[in-house]
């Protein structure tokens, strides 16, 4: 039992992370809560959607092939166009980040509900029509698509992490994050490496959009409790630090599933509100980042 | 006719959460994200006194507004350390658990399912439930609550609040103790939110979480926004304005299925353009940042 | 001589680099007193020290023969220790009456039950208090822009008004920090003044300038720092002379130059 709680926790931590990963590499540059980063996830998990039910069904297996690109793409879309849009006009005029925080809120609400327009607000699933049997391992259950969400987690970290680390637009994006007059004084441009950070940030929201999708449904307001735990996972990890995302997503994952053992499970969420709480008033750098 | 009266209603109650808001954001520069949180207490304790123990909204509403006010202190110990969005994003927290509270703590509030059959206010008998009589109620509390609030903002401590808003390390330098006026205005903003909560309890006679969630919270904060921070006016401009636009959304003709939607739309692109285009809102005398 | 401040073996370290390094020295009641040194010297974390923005890593900080090391800020003030800051620190967005009229320490106004009743005592003590803050307008010549906001002054004007502020909280000892930095040479000198005529009236004045004629033409008394020690300490003819000090600023026939 605990075992299955543990697994449980682990798939949600690997989404908790990548949300946190991409919210963490955006926050790098730009140095605000873009809270419309959950906006950004749902498109990616809705258009996802929005192409396989336009595809003929003849495209089976096919389908996907076309449907998951799309929707990591138009999610990059949308988080640079966000960023171009509201943000860069902000950003000109020195607005304070309590400013950016709320646009960006207004941004994630006014998205969310043209979702619930256009698609209505019932729960969608993006499943696959054939539904496999999980894997038992040692008394846990876990189904080969959760086994795709924790390797293709793993995946993108380790490329997000090469492209930081080992990348002249990691070494832009780390100068930026660093002193973004400094890096504009040795050539960088920080404007386009703000984009590039929402492009890549962005994407990975599209990419944990779809995954958990098809793990569980879409509904208009998947984003919302989502760039909530990707948030709070940042701040637990360290907010900006790429390993601080892997971490605090983990953290939070487990600690979610494994508390539902001693507490009722609808007081999942309250947890995660608890260590937000916790953390800003006590480390509000996180396990991994520095005191400002 | 009753239909207009029940407008009224409900943009006094709106009044009183958008005042109680602007002392905070407005005029002490706390972005508090979690505001509904105050009226949820406010009324769920005042219902619950009605429901369980027999008690008149009368008493309740006092206590309701106390306990609220405790609420406030104790969200506004965060305030001591947190600044900006980090204190936004914890006041957002705060609020977020306490509606958690109200849909999981199902032995006392009945979580989802909601307290139904509040009683009404009564005076000598006679049951406030006609909208007109429950307006005459309600605007009392909101005169007092314009007039509390005005009052505080007018006078020397008012001139304090603001000098914690506009640079917290300066009013110390001047001797004032900067840690006791966060706390002070919490409590207050929280107390008159509590109010409102209650008020709008024994009008409605049913209340569950979904009353009070983050999109509340918003739209109070919208209101405080739009129509001007650090402005009394202001804030009963913003109060009525998007309280009275969603219903004469409805009477364009949109079906209640998407009127939400759009609505809720609607604040959001407010709230994003008043970021970009003016942030101190329409009659406001202050600029955040 | 009568001692109005002391500090003792004041020691305050960043990530490993000291910014004060055992610093002691007293400051006399009734003079004006300069406290200068070279960039980084450590000249404004003193005055953060001393006023309780910063906490020392050791050493202690004495006020009218009371030991303040602990008391947080708005205590000390109370004690009538004032400070102006270097980046200048008005209240933008209020006009310049209400700035002055912050700086008086109410007894009334300020609480909460005599907002909420209006009590003729409070109106009454409010208008002293306009009254009071419009004479110190007026010493300082600001009078005609009482009803401005504070952001639409001119840089000097600002500097005027946050000695004017400083002035009204009625302090017995006043922390300046750069009080005369980016303003023009007649304001300079009206601020000279401003800051004799404060002393002529017993009070104490510690400034920070960097500026040499400025120190030399109303300092009584200069302490020098430099990486946060002191360096010299005495007459401003005195630390001219001192080849220590001329050094410390740059080299020996720059400094001298400059002396």
């Amino acid at each position: 039992m605990i075992l299955q709680l543990f697994v449980n926790g682990l798939i949600a931590g690997a989404i908790y992370a990548l949300i946190a990963l991409g919210f963490s590499v955006i926050y790098k540059t730009v140095r605000f809560f873009h809270f419309a980063h959950g906006a950004v996830y749902a498109i990616g998990a809705y258009a996802a959607y929005g192409v396989i039910s336009i595809l003929p069904s003849g495209w089976g297996v096919g389908g996907w092939f076309v449907a998951v690109p799309a929707g990591i793409i138009l999610g990059a879309a949308a988080g640079v166009g966000l960023d171009r849009g509201i943000y860069r006009p902000l950003r000109d005029r020195k607005a304070s980040n309590l400013i950016l925080l709320l646009a960006s809120f207004g941004v994630f609400i006014f998205i969310q509900n043209l979702i619930a327009l256009i698609f209505g607000s019932q729960i969608l699933t993006l499943r696959s029509s054939v539904v496999r049997e999980g894997w038992h391992v040692l008394g846990a259950v876990i189904t080969p698509i959760q086994v795709l969400i924790i390797a293709a987690s793993i995946v993108t970290f380790g490329l997000c992490w090469w492209i930081v680390a080992k990348t002249r637009l990691g070494r832009a994006i780390r100068a930026v994050a660093d002193d973004s007059v400094g890096a504009s004084v040795c050539g960088i441009d920080p404007e386009r490496t703000i984009m590039w950070a929402f492009l890549i940030g962005s994407a990975l929201a599209g990419v944990a959009g779809i995954l958990i999708s098809l793990e569980t449904n879409l509904e208009p307001t998947m984003g919302f409790n989502a760039v909530l735990k990707g948030i709070i996972a940042s701040i637990i990890g360290g907010i900006g630090s790429i390993g601080g995302a892997l971490f605090g997503g983990v953290f939070l994952g487990l600690v979610e599933n494994l508390g539902i053992a001693f507490i009722p499970a609808g007081w999942k969420d309250a947890i995660a509100f608890g260590l937000l709480i916790i953390f800003l008033l006590l480390r509000p750098q996180g396990i991994f980042g520095k005191k400002k | 006719m009753n239909y207009i009266l029940h407008i009224l209603v409900i943009a006094g109650i709106y009044i009183i959460l958008t005042l109680s808001l602007n002392l905070l954001v407005g005029y002490t520069g706390l972005p508090a994200l979690g505001h509904i949180a105050f009226a949820c207490i406010g009324a769920y304790v005042s219902a619950l006194l009605a429901l369980r123990l027999g008690i008149s909204p009368w008493l309740g509403l006092p206590i309701g507004a106390v306990v609220a006010g405790l609420l406030g202190l104790g969200v506004g110990y965060p305030s001591l350390r947190l600044k900006g969005d980090y204190l936004a994003l914890a006041t957002f927290g705060l609020g977020l658990i306490v509606y958690a509270v109200a849909k999981n703590w199902v032995e006392l509030t009945r979580g989802p399912m909601g307290l139904p059959g509040i009683p009404r206010f009564d005076l000598f008998g006679w049951q406030i439930s006609q909208v007109w009589a429950y307006l005459i109620l309600v605007t009392v509390f909101a005169l007092v609550t314009i007039v509390f609030i005005g009052r505080i903002v007018k006078a020397p401590i008012g001139r304090v609040l603001r000098a914690v808003r506009d640079d917290e390390i300066a009013a110390q330098a001047l001797g004032k103790d900067t840690r006791k006026h966060k706390l002070m205005a919490f409590v207050i903003g929280a107390f008159f939110a509590g109010i409102a909560g209650v008020l709008y309890a024994h009008y409605i006679t049913f209340i569950d979480p979904s009353s009070f969630t983050v999109m509340e919270s918003i739209t109070v904060l919208l209101m405080v926004i739009f129509g001007g921070m650090a402005s009394i006016p202001g804030s009963i401009l913003g109060a009525v304005i998007l309280v009275v636009l969603p219903e004469a959304l409805r009477f364009l003709g949109l079906p209640s299925s998407i009127a939400a939607q759009v609505r809720q739309m609607l604040y959001g692109a407010l709230l994003v353009i008043f970021m970009i285009w003016r942030p101190k809102g329409l009659l406001g005398k202050y600029r955040m940042g | 001589m009568k001692w109005n401040l002391s500090v003792d073996l004041l020691t305050v370290s960043f990530d490993g680099l000291k910014a004060l390094d055992g610093l002691s020295f007293k400051i006399e009641q009734g003079k004006i007193t300069a406290l200068i040194g070279p960039n980084g010297a450590g000249k404004t974390t003193v005055f953060n020290v001393i006023t309780g923005l910063l906490k020392p890593n050791e050493g202690e900080v004495y006020f009218k023969g009371q030991r303040i090391t602990n008391l947080p800020p708005f205590k000390r003030a109370r004690l009538g220790m004032a400070r102006t800051f270097q980046l200048l620190r008005l209240f933008p967005q209020i006009t310049v009456l209400e700035n002055m009229l912050l700086a008086q320490h109410y007894s009334k106004g300020e609480r909460l039950w005599a907002a909420l009743t209006r009590s003729p005592s409070m109106l009454k003590e409010e208008e002293d208090n306009r009254k009071k803050a419009l004479d110190s307008l007026e010493f300082v010549g600001l009078a005609e822009k009482a009803n401005v906001l504070a952001e639409e002054l001119s840089h000097g004007q600002r500097r005027l008004l946050e000695i004017a502020r400083a002035l009204a909280t009625g302090a017995d000892l006043l922390l300046l920090d750069e009080p005369t930095a980016g303003v023009y040479p007649e304001m300079r000198r009206k601020i000279l003044g401003f800051l004799e005529e404060i002393r002529d009236q017993g009070r104490t004045i510690v400034f920070i300038d960097h500026r040499m004629e400025t120190v030399f033409s109303i300092a009584e008394h200069v302490i020098v720092l430099a990486h946060g020690k002191k360096l010299a300490e005495g007459s401003p003819a005195a630390v001219r002379r001192n080849p220590k000090v001329k050094k410390a600023y740059l080299g020996k026939n720059e400094a001298a130059r400059q002396l």
